[in-house]
């Protein structure tokens, strides 16, 4: 999306995909000097993956089919909803990451509370691929331009 | 063979031992004085011959990093039998218990799984 260049005072902006907000995801480091947030407003995110992609396996589609039945699972559960309602018996390990990639692409939201974490699901990107193809109202920009 | 007891690494024992009593309902059995610690026992209620947990200090130092990861990811090293998860939930959750997973259903199971303010997530499960 959006990357700083290496004196970290600007960011360039690589294929439009959209502001970190609109997928819901909090201010990448507010609390970072002036000088390392973005000067356009918008705000610079690590790691972006592609929805596409993230949607594109089966595995992944499942993590979000269980968090849309429950939201705010813990690891865990993810893991203990997969073995036992899908037969999925991939590892830990490899579910942490299908989450990664599912959290790069702004699909899932994690937070601390306390000692625990949870696993959010985000719409926010679904929304925009909604937008995209099945709304042709006003709001939707004419030069808007989007990610492959 | 047959296994006896099993074992909780607890980050205090006197809180230990009321948790467990007191909120979940075990019934102490054993208590020894062996110096700092105790060797002390908690068995199921009405069942004085059976499993016995071992409230075990987790004084090791690899005790608690190992406790805080499986906390972290939300994964409950030892799971009790209950009759009906959903009114242990209610009755817990009275009693102030914290739940990281609510009753779900779990292919052939019903779990939950909750604090045992010692540093410990505990899943409950009843089978359907």
């Amino acid at each position: 999306m959006f990357i700083a260049n290496p004196d970290g005072t600007q960011v360039q902006q690589v294929p439009l995909v959209y502001p970190a907000e609109d997928f819901g995801i909090p201010r990448w480091d507010a609390a970072a000097p002036p000088s390392r947030q973005a000067s356009s407003g918008l705000h610079i995110l690590a790691v972006v993956g592609d929805v596409y992609q993230a949607l594109a396996d089966p595995t992944r589609r499942k993590i979000l089919d269980e968090l849309a039945d429950r939201d705010d699972q813990t690891l865990f559960e993810i893991c203990a909803r997969l073995a036992m309602k899908h037969r999925l018996t991939s590892s830990r390990q490899a579910i942490s990451q299908h989450l990664d990639v599912l959290e790069a692409a702004g699909l899932i939201i994690t937070r601390r509370e306390g000692r625990y974490k949870f696993h959010h699901l985000n719409r926010r990107p679904l929304e925009h691929i909604a937008d995209r193809w099945l709304t042709s109202g006003p709001h939707r920009r004419p030069d808007e331009n989007h990610p492959d | 063979m047959r296994i006896t007891l099993t074992s909780v690494l607890v980050d205090d024992q006197d809180k230990a031992l009321r948790f467990y009593t007191d909120v979940l309902g075990f019934e102490k059995k054993t208590e020894v004085p062996l110096g700092e610690y105790r060797w002390l026992t908690v068995v199921s209620p009405g069942d004085r011959d059976g499993t016995e947990l071992v409230l075990e200090p987790d004084a090791h130092p690899a005790a608690k990093v190992f406790k805080e990861a499986l906390v972290r990811d939300g994964i409950p090293f030892t799971s009790f039998a209950v009759e009906d998860v959903a009114a242990e939930f209610a009755r817990l959750t009275r009693l102030g218990v914290q739940f990281t997973q609510e009753p779900g259903e779990m292919g052939p199971v019903t779990t939950a799984v909750f604090d045992d303010t010692c540093g410990n997530l505990i899943q409950i499960a009843q089978r359907k």
